[in-house]
C-alpha cells in the first residue's frame, strides 16, 4: 500500500523533484527489490555455535591460524585475506598447489542456501570443513585435527564452547570446528552502500534524498533491470537467487580437464555425511534440509555455477569462477558481447548479445560500484 | 527441451467423486483435452527464490493413483531446481510443496492427473517479481 501510493504520488510531484529519478515506477518497483539492508538475520539452527559471542570469538581465531592445517602453514585467512575482502586476489587459488577456481569472498553468507561455487554443501560449517580436509589445500585429518587442536591455544576457547576435547570423536571435533568458523563467518556482512541510501529514500517517498544517488549510476541501474536483465539472476537483497547457471565461459581448466561446476557439485552434496539431513545438524526440526532432500539433478547442471552476490564486489577482482575476467567491465563486456555457441543448447535461454555502448557499459560499472561503496 | 517432468507419487489418494467448491481466490487450471475434471490451484504468497507452497483441488477425478506438479519457464528453457512434493489432504485435495521460482518472470505450472481410465494434463501461468 505504501509502495503504490508513492508511485502514484511520484507520478504528479513538481517537474524538478522528477528529473532527479531516472527509473519508472516499474523499475522503482524492481529496485525495492533489492533491500532492505543489512537483512535480519536469525541463529542457523543448525549450528549451535551460531550467534554465541565466544564461538565468534574462537571462529575468529581458528580463523586466521595455521595450527589448522596438516604442515601448520596454511589459515583459511591464508587465501580469504581479510585485507582483501577474503579473497585473495588471484585469478585461481593457490593452496598446495594451483587450484581450479577463483576464491570467493565471504561476505553475506548466511544469505546462502548453498555453499562453494559449485555448491557442494547446503550448510557453512560443513562448507568450512572442505578447505581444511582438501589435499590440496589444508591437508587435514580429523585425527589430525583433534591433536592438533589439544595441543594449541585454542584448545580452552574450543571446550568452553564445545565441552572437553578428550570426551569428542575426531569427526565431532572436525564438526565443531566448521561451526566455530561458520559463526565467525556469519558476522561478515557488508556494510550500507550508495545504492541503500537511494533504494531506501525511493521506499519512504524522499525523492529529494533519492536525487543524490548520481545519474550515472541510475542508468547503469536501468540497464541492470532493462536491457541486461542482469536482475533475473542478480535478485533479492544479496544480488543473486543462489542458484546455478551457464555464464558462457570455457568449461576447460587445462586442455585435457574440465570443470563439471554444479554436476559435481550435486555429486558431492549428496555424498557428503554433513548435510542439513544429518544427524551433525543441531536442528532437531531439519528445518533446511528440504532443499538436499528435493533438489533435482539434470545433464544442465554441467558447467554451471553459483550466481554470485554483487554487494562489495567491485572489491574481489578478478572474476567467475575461474577468475578469468580482470575487471567489472570485463565482466560487462563479457555478457555484451556473450557468445550464445558456449551455452548449453538446452540451457538458460536469455543469455543473448546485449548491444551496449561504451557509455552503456560505464554506467553499469558505476552502478555495480556504487554496491560496494559506502559514498 | 523443456523439461515437464516431475514425478511425484501420491499412491495412497483415495478414490471417489467429491463436490467442487473451491477457494473464491483459487485460480482454474486450464485442461490440455476437452472433458477433463475441473482443478484449481490455490498458491501460498510467492517469495522469489524462496520456497512456497500450493493448494490443488481435482473435481469429481474418480479414483486417481498419482498426481505429478511441475512448473517451467517457457521463455527461459529450464524447470524448477527443486522437485516438488505432493501429498493427499482429502478427497481431491493436495498439498504442493517445495516449489521453488529462482528467477523472475512467467512459469507455468503443469499438473498431471492419473485417473484409473485416463491422465488429464492441466496447466496454469504464475508470475514470479
Amino acid at each position: 500500500m505504501i509502495r503504490a501510493l508513492f508511485l502514484t504520488g511520484l507520478l504528479v510531484l513538481p517537474g524538478m523533484a522528477v528529473a532527479q529519478i531516472l527509473l519508472t515506477p516499474e523499475e522503482i518497483q524492481q529496485t525495492l527489490s533489492h533491500g532492505p539492508w543489512p537483512p535480519q538475520l536469525p541463529p542457523d539452527a543448525s549450528n549451535r555455535a551460531s550467534g554465541r559471542p565466544d564461538a565468534v570469538a574462537l571462529g575468529r581465531a581458528m580463523f586466521s591460524a595455521p595450527v589448522l592445517s596438516a604442515n601448520g602453514q596454511m589459515a583459511c585467512a591464508s587465501c580469504h585475506d581479510p585485507g582483501q575482502h577474503f579473497t585473495d586476489g588471484l585469478p585461481r587459488a593457490e593452496g598446495a598447489t594451483r587450484l581450479d577456481r577463483n576464491t570467493p569472498s565471504l561476505f553475506n553468507l548466511p544469505l546462502h542456501r548453498w555453499f562453494g561455487w559449485a555448491g557442494d554443501s547446503d550448510n557453512l560449517w560443513a562448507q568450512s570443513l572442505l578447505p581444511i580436509l582438501n589435499a590440496d589445500e589444508m591437508a587435514q585429518t580429523p585425527e589430525g585435527l583433534k591433536s592438533t587442536l589439544q595441543a594449541s591455544p585454542l584448545a580452552e576457547p574450543f571446550e568452553t564452547v564445545f565441552g572437553p576435547l578428550n570426551r569428542q570423536t575426531p569427526t565431532a571435533v572436525l564438526v565443531n570446528t566448521g561451526k566455530a568458523l561458520a559463526a565467525y563467518q556469519e558476522t561478515l556482512i557488508t556494510g550500507r552502500t550508495a545504492f541503500d541510501r537511494f533504494r531506501d529514500a525511493l521506499q519512504a517517498g524522499d525523492l529529494a534524498r533519492a536525487g543524490r544517488y548520481p545519474a550515472a549510476a541510475q542508468r547503469g541501474l536501468k540497464t541492470f533491470l532493462g536491457r541486461g536483465r542482469c536482475n533475473v539472476c542478480h535478485s533479492g537483497p544479496a544480488f543473486t537467487n543462489g542458484e546455478f547457471h551457464d555464464a558462457g565461459l570455457s568449461y576447460f581448466i587445462t586442455e585435457t580437464r574440465v570443470d563439471s561446476g554444479r554436476h559435481g557439485g550435486l555429486a558431492a552434496l549428496l555424498r557428503s555425511p554433513f548435510t542439513l539431513d544429518s544427524a551433525h545438524s543441531d536442528d532437531p526440526r531439519r528445518s533446511g534440509a528440504w532443499a538436499v532432500r528435493r533438489v533435482r539433478r539434470t545433464h544442465a547442471d554441467f558447467g554451471t555455477f553459483r550466481v554470485p552476490g554483487l554487494r562489495g564486489a567491485a572489491h574481489t577482482a578478478p572474476y567467475m569462477h575461474n577468475g578469468s575476467l580482470p575487471d567489472l567491465a570485463a565482466v560487462v563486456r563479457h555478457y555484451n558481447g556473450i557468445d550464445p555457441e558456449r551455452l548449453h543448447t538446452d540451457g538458460e535461454a536469455i543469455l543473448a548479445p546485449i548491444g551496449l555502448s561504451e557509455e552503456d557499459i560505464a554506467d553499469l560499472v558505476f552502478f555495480l560500484e556504487t554496491l560496494s561503496n559506502a559514498r | 527441451m523443456i523439461r515437464r517432468t516431475v514425478v511425484l507419487l501420491c499412491l495412497a489418494a483415495p478414490p471417489g467423486a467429491m463436490a467442487c467448491d473451491p477457494d473464491p481466490a483459487a485460480l482454474p487450471l486450464t485442461p490440455e483435452q476437452s472433458g477433463a475434471p475441473q482443478a484449481f490451484l490455490r498458491p501460498d504468497p510467492l517469495r522469489l527464490s524462496e520456497p512456497f507452497g500450493m493448494e490443488l483441488l481435482v473435481c469429481d477425478a474418480g479414483p486417481v493413483s498419482r498426481v505429478e506438479v511441475d512448473a517451467h519457464m517457457p521463455a527461459h528453457q529450464h524447470g524448477m531446481n527443486y522437485v516438488p512434493r505432493v501429498r493427499v489432504q482429502a478427497d481431491g485435495q493436495y498439498i504442493v510443496s517445495d516449489m521453488v521460482f529462482h528467477m523472475p518472470g512467467h512459469w507455468r505450472v503443469t499438473v498431471a492427473v492419473h485417473g484409473a481410465t485416463a491422465t488429464h494434463h492441466y496447466a496454469a501461468d504464475l508470475y514470479a517479481e
